[in-house]
């Protein structure tokens, strides 16, 4: 172990994969930072890079991305008060206050020193608990994988829709597509309609493009405005945070990273729920609760540590079980399946020197990040200014050419903007897309454990029950679905007392 | 949204029944007491029906709300436009070839995105495009369709 972890370090300060991790940090800070772009935006960019790089500078340059993009979605939301990503929409409600009364750059500061915090935090989390979780999980059989498998599914449907219902009925949909193509136990083709193309099945990072990129270029061409800011002229003061505003965070900061770094192991949890859970704790914590809201430094602190934390959380489960936390997880498990690396338990014990390398990139992603925001915040927030009519036609030729180079196909590009209008659709019909997609990257799993289980045991479901790993995460699964469906009736009941 | 719930519900349950029947067709078991290429398939058809059911359910029971007139999305034929635009594209690029389709495709999307100078416009989508191209067919040796194009471009 010792050895890989010796060599992984190796892998992850390599120049390359150092420059691939700082690259990626400096792309992350950008698309975070501009509204209309999310994460999952600024990895679709940079995914026809990623099938051509080595694999561990390709993880290494996304995983750069990812927390690059989770903090910079915090400086429009301190700037414009307008979050870059969902998860900086807790950094707004005291970030913007502080703009505005002149603290832009004390705010910002903050949330680069919070957040480098928080990820550090989530470093230590997935150093120390993703090898021994591994351990555990290489004594699960084919019946307590499918469990699992379940479970994760049913915790992102309650998390990721308002109506648990149709959380399941995206993760129905998703199971569906995964149908397609060959079946993984027996190789029988199924519903390919004679069409050669759809053999392989709908490859998940097309569907991925489409159902993320296509609707988000959409909405923006509801937005008349073409991009120009008015961030990039806010006055900033001294962007390093003195001695007594460190003091003033510690404890945020510390609420903040354990709930982010806890949060974001659990599948679909993911940002936005941890960072206003973490700034609704600071608050309660608080000597001087009624400055949140009003531009408190600690409301920035505490959701800026906890949605940075969540990164090395949902790391932790994608590493260990090969279960996603999010949608960038999911990419991540993607860049990993393309390259012919399979994230789960056996990742640690066949190429515990990769697995030891994500981790050490997670952590240069982490140094990158602070350095470069600190260094370059004045020049990054310029990049605000960028004109829509630029970005949005480049990021639409990305996902064409994205998708094309998968498998140098145009079926791929078809399949992709298929991906789009079903987005399109499901935004409309208000169905959570979350679902579908971590259901297309768990489905094949899901179907084969299910059928091997049932193969080992002659097709008695007994084997689901006896095995008490199985049986546990039934019941999480179980608890999960009654847990969403008593909020949910809970919610409409406060609704309907509320309109009465 | 009680409508879109309904609208939502019925396309799905009719989904779901054309997938049974496809489903149906597929080889049930070939090996005694194991499941089949098929056995799946029908669990996803079951959960889909039943959860398209239960969404039907929750539509109807929103009665009065469900057929209340919906306000238009303003923006909305600018999307559809946007969407035409990305169609017509696509069916257009593999026998242009991916420069003589994108550059059009991405002046009509800078005009869509409120790009409105024509130098600005006419140098960027051709400059991008091109840049585009060349990057990931030389530099990352991604075989982009030439197309129409001569072959000495590439």
């Amino acid at each position: 172990m010792t050895g890989d972890v010796v060599q992984g370090f190796l892998q992850a300060s390599a120049p390359m994969s150092l420059f691939a991790t700082a690259l990626g940090a400096l792309l992350g800070l950008v698309v975070g930072m501009i509204p209309g772009m999310t994460i999952s935006t600024g990895i679709i960019i940079v995914l026809p890079l990623t099938f051509v790089l080595e694999p561990a500078f390709s993880i290494a340059l996304l995983l750069g991305l990812y927390v690059g993009g989770m903090m910079g979605g915090s400086f429009s939301a301190i700037l414009l008060n307008i979050p870059g990503t969902p998860s900086a929409s807790a950094t707004a409600i005291d970030g913007y206050p502080m703009a505005v009364r002149g603290e832009a750059g004390k705010a910002l500061g903050t949330s680069i020193v919070a957040g480098f915090t928080g990820g550090m935090f989530s470093f230590l989390c997935l150093y120390f608990i993703a090898p021994s979780l591994a351990e555990i999980a290489l004594e699960f059989r084919a019946a307590d994988l499918f469990s699992l498998v379940l479970f994760g599914l049913t915790v992102i449907c309650s998390f990721a829709a308002r109506s648990l219902v149709k959380g399941l009925l995206a993760a129905v949909i998703g199971l569906l597509f995964v149908t397609i193509g060959l079946d993984p136990v027996m190789g029988t083709a199924r519903f390919t309609f004679g069409d050669a193309n759809m053999l392989s099945g709908i490859h998940f990072l097309t569907a991925l493009i489409g159902l993320f990129a296509i609707p988000q270029l959409m909405d923006n061409l509801m937005v008349p405005t073409s991009g120009a800011q008015h961030g990039a002229k806010t006055r900033f003061g001294s962007v390093l945070p003195r001695i007594s505003d460190l003091k003033a965070i510690r404890v945020p900061v510390g609420i903040g990273s354990a709930t982010g770094a806890f949060l974001g192991i659990l599948p679909g949890v993911g940002g936005p729920i941890a960072a206003f859970i973490s700034y609704d704790y600071a608050k309660k914590a608080s000597r001087e609760p009624e400055r949140f809201g009003k531009g408190a430094i600690e409301g920035v602190a505490a959701p800026e540590s906890a949605n940075n934390a969540v990164t090395g959380g949902a790391l932790i489960p994608m590493m260990t079980l090969g279960i996603p936390g999010d949608p960038v997880t999911a990419i991540l498990i993607g860049a990993l399946l393309v390259h012919g690396l399979a994230p789960g338990p056996l990742l640690f014990l066949e190429r515990g020197d990769f697995a030891y390398g994500v981790i050490f990139s997670f952590f240069w992603a982490n140094i990158f990040n602070l350095v470069i925001a600190l260094a370059g915040i004045r020049l990054l927030v310029k990049l605000l200014a960028t004109p829509r009519a630029l970005l949005m036609p480049t990021i639409a030729v990305l996902c064409v050419i994205g998708s094309y180079a998968l498998r140098n196909s145009f079926f791929d590009v078809y399949v992709m903007f298929f991906f789009g209008l079903l987005g399109l659709a499901m935004r409309w019909l208000d169905i959570p897309v979350v679902p579908l997609l971590l259901a297309l990257v768990l489905g094949g799993q899901l179907e084969e454990h299910l059928r091997v289980a049932l193969t080992g045991s002659r097709g008695d479901v007994a084997v689901f029950f006896t095995s008490p790993f199985s049986l546990l995460f039934l019941c999480l699964a179980a608890l999960s679905v009654v847990w969403s469906f008593v909020a949910e009736h809970r919610r409409r009941r406060a609704v309907a007392s509320s309109e009465s | 949204m009680g409508r879109r719930n309904i609208i939502a519900a019925l396309v799905l349950i009719a989904f779901g029944a054309a997938y049974a029947v496809l489903t149906a067709g597929l080889p049930s078991r070939t090996i005694p007491n194991t499941p089949g290429p098929s056995f799946f398939p029908w669990v996803v058809t079951g959960s889909l029906l039943v959860l398209a059911l239960g969404l039907l359910v929750q539509g109807v029971r929103q009665w009065p709300v469900a057929f209340a007139p919906e306000g238009q999305e303003s923006g909305a034929p600018r999307r559809l436009a946007g969407l035409a635009w990305f169609a017509i594209y696509l069916a257009a690029l593999p026998s242009l070839g991916f420069l003589p389709a994108t550059i059009p495709f991405f002046a009509g999307l800078m005009v869509l995105y409120g790009g409105a100078r024509a130098i600005w416009l006419a140098v960027a989508s051709v400059a991008m495009p091109v840049f585009l191209f060349y990057v990931f067919r030389d530099g990352f040796q991604i075989l982009l369709p030439l197309g129409v194009l001569p072959v000495w471009l590439g």
